[in-house]
């Protein structure tokens, strides 16, 4: 009994059955939600979101977190805008690399010098917003002339967002990597048992620092989208992004202590967060009320979790037992 | 190691070597703030400095609890924001009957932070994240997103512009609160086991420490203090408002990280604490006089935090083997057990 009960609350289970509840509760109670234009409207402002928690995925299996990844993504975006500006449309690969240096600071940081996480990122949070405010003269840069990155922000392939069709290829592409490549089981082993993976032979700074990188990098991406959609850099933008996305990759059922997390399930996390920021929008709720829910969200997400554990442990014995 | 660490203590050049990076961090930084910035010595000056460093202070030494035994509180900065709201809203039943409503309101969100961790085991990080999204939310709805104003009297300004004799109140409270601090950890059993707790959970229930009682009791003393530090910020802003110091955790984590205190928990001292404070206040301060605009000043200060904790973790990079970290490693794969 108990093992089909474990079965059924996986920790892979909870994004899939939030957003289908997420999905029925709007469709009974808000008109317009579930109509496709919405729900592709939804689709292509989940991009940015979905990359960031990819990028905050890899972090997390490691067993840290990125709390830069919202300033980074601002740094990045007025880097665009200000590099499109000067040199035309070859500048937005600026914006990428802005994320990818700002990344690679983090995971030297932490990976080489061992200093916690939250220090590091912390550091980066502010420096990152800092520059941007600077660099911007703390006003809205806006793109002169036709935006290149207009297609990402609004195209339509086939009357599905640019943005998401990038976002599918991202989250493919990660879940590739994270399963077939070396770096990827090393992302897993660094996350499960630091000292085991050190043992045979894993180098702990270098992992490290593949996961920053790529924290930072989904960061510099996701500027792309946010300057795409805007016409224009802004130095306060992606405030309060890497708690959304850290929402995300905890509902996609990651374990915040490393070594679980998969990437298509965070995606399904992401779009998840998204709907409901989106349905409670057009039911009319205050932004304010709309804070209560995510983080009632997030403690509930990790009950479900303390849940899951409590279960799976119980069956284990049982199994033993028998 | 212990023979060389001992040996070395001995006189006094060993004994300055032993000092935490911190206190070296602070001294060039005061020896630079008073070459360098004209009005920093000014008596005026270091009274304000003293006012607005007791308040973080305060909130450092509740970070530094939690920190102590392997926890995180990023929910202050909401919860001192859903302090000033509800000590305004209450302004009714008088001031003091008001602030001690809004203190206990701080209390109670530390008890529901202590309650999450400790009971349901849940990480503390995505527990007060989730406290901080939330109370924010709670704190606005209640005053509808703009601050409320409270009537100007003297009872409501006195815990941050007052004066006991020739000390300013806040300066009074953050020094009584290093010394329940300093007592508590040295000579409580609650702070004793604070140490156990923090540095190896295992071993301390294995010793008989009930270890969820203990860092429950470890946010709720934590909650105290933010409770404290959230009636002198209300009484300075003379408002209710949500927005009233988003930023007071990361300042409270720096203070504690620039400190030497270990993220990773089972060690704190009220003295080091109160050194990384002093160096957050006292660069906030010079950048300030130095009239450097608020987005410098976020990159010297992220800038500083990083350095100042990397200034101590150097002496550890020249050891040859890296001892492996004992807690983190059984917490690690204990929570990976039970969670296969």
């Amino acid at each position: 009994m108990n093992r089909h009960v474990a079965r059924l609350v996986s920790r892979n289970a909870v994004a899939p059955v939030c957003l289908v509840l997420t999905l029925l509760y709007f469709s009974l109670t808000t008109q317009g939600v579930l109509d496709a234009s919405n729900l592709l409207n939804v689709g292509g402002q989940v991009a940015p979101l979905g990359l960031v928690a990819l990028g905050q995925l890899v972090v997390v299996v490691t067993g840290g977190f990125d709390i830069s990844v919202g300033s980074v993504a601002a740094l990045a975006a007025i880097g665009t805008a200000l590099s499109v500006n000067a040199f035309g449309p070859a500048g937005v690969v600026v914006g990428p690399l802005v994320g990818l240096a700002c990344g690679l600071v983090n995971g030297i940081v932490v990976g080489r010098f061992n200093i916690q996480p939250i220090v590091a990122t912390l550091g980066m949070l502010s420096v990152a917003r800092g520059l941007a405010l600077i660099l911007s003269g703390q006003r809205v840069v806006t793109i002169k002339g036709a935006n290149p990155l207009n297609f990402l922000g609004y195209g339509l392939v086939a009357r599905i967002p640019f943005g998401l069709l990038v976002l599918l290829a991202v989250a493919a592409l990660l879940a590739v990597l994270l399963r077939r490549t070396h770096i990827g089981r090393r992302v897993y082993m660094v996350g499960s048992n630091a000292e085991g993976a050190r043992l045979s032979g894993v180098d702990l700074g270098r992992t490290v620092l593949f996961a920053y990188a790529a924290s930072g990098l989904s960061a510099g991406i996701a500027a792309l989208l946010f300057v795409g959609r805007a016409g224009a850099g802004l130095p306060t933008e992606g405030a309060g992004l890497e708690l959304q996305a850290i929402a995300a990759v905890v509902v996609g059922g990651a374990a915040l202590a490393g070594g679980i997390g998969r990437p298509l399930f965070v995606l399904l996390g992401a779009m998840f967060i998204q709907l409901l920021g989106n349905g409670l929008n057009m039911a009319g709720t205050s932004p304010f009320d709309q804070q209560i829910v995510l983080g009632t969200v997030l403690i509930a997400a990790g009950l479900l979790d303390f849940m899951i554990r409590h279960v799976a442990t119980a069956t284990r014995a049982q199994r033993r037992r028998a | 190691m212990t023979d060389l660490s001992t040996t070395a203590a001995r006189g006094l050049p060993r004994r300055l070597l032993n000092l935490p990076a911190g206190v070296y961090v602070l001294a060039v930084l005061v020896v630079v703030l008073a070459v360098f910035v004209p009005r920093f010595l000014d008596p005026t000056n270091l009274s304000n400095v003293s006012r607005t460093a007791a308040i973080l202070a305060l909130a450092s030494y509740g970070q530094a609890v939690i920190i102590l035994v392997g926890g995180i509180d990023l929910s202050v900065g909401s919860v001192v924001g859903l302090i000033s709201v509800v000590v305004v809203l209450n302004l009714g039943l008088g001031t003091a009957a008001a602030m001690a409503i809004g203190a206990a309101v701080g209390v109670g969100a530390g008890a529901v932070n202590g309650l999450l961790v400790a009971r349901f085991k849940m990480p503390p990080f995505l527990v007060t994240l989730g406290m901080l999204t939330g109370l924010h939310g709670l704190s606005s709805v209640l005053v509808g997103g703009i601050p409320v104003e409270a009537p100007p009297s003297g009872a409501f300004s006195w815990p941050s512009s007052g004066s006991i004799g020739p000390l300013p109140v806040p300066l009074v409270l953050a020094v009584l609160g290093f010394a329940a601090l300093a007592l508590s950890l040295r000579f409580t059993v609650l702070g004793r086991t604070w140490f156990l707790a923090g540095s190896n959970p295992r071993a301390a229930a294995a010793a008989g420490i009930r270890v969820r009682r203990s860092v429950f009791l470890a946010y709720l003393v934590g909650a105290v203090f933010v409770g404290v530090a959230g009636i002198i910020l209300t009484s300075r802003v003379h408002s209710g408002q949500p927005e009233l110091f988003p930023d007071l955790p990361f300042a409270a984590i720096a203070a504690c990280a620039i400190g030497g205190l270990p993220l990773t928990g089972g060690d704190a001292s009220a003295s080091r604490v109160v050194v990384g404070v002093l160096v957050v206040s006292l660069a906030e301060n010079g950048l300030q006089l130095l009239d450097l605009s608020s987005a410098a000043q976020l990159v010297v200060i992220g800038g500083l935090t990083v350095a100042a904790v990397l200034a101590q973790q150097r002496p550890r990079l020249v050891r040859t083997t890296r001892p492996a970290p004992a807690v983190e490693r059984d917490g690690a794969s204990s929570a990976l057990e039970e969670s296969r």
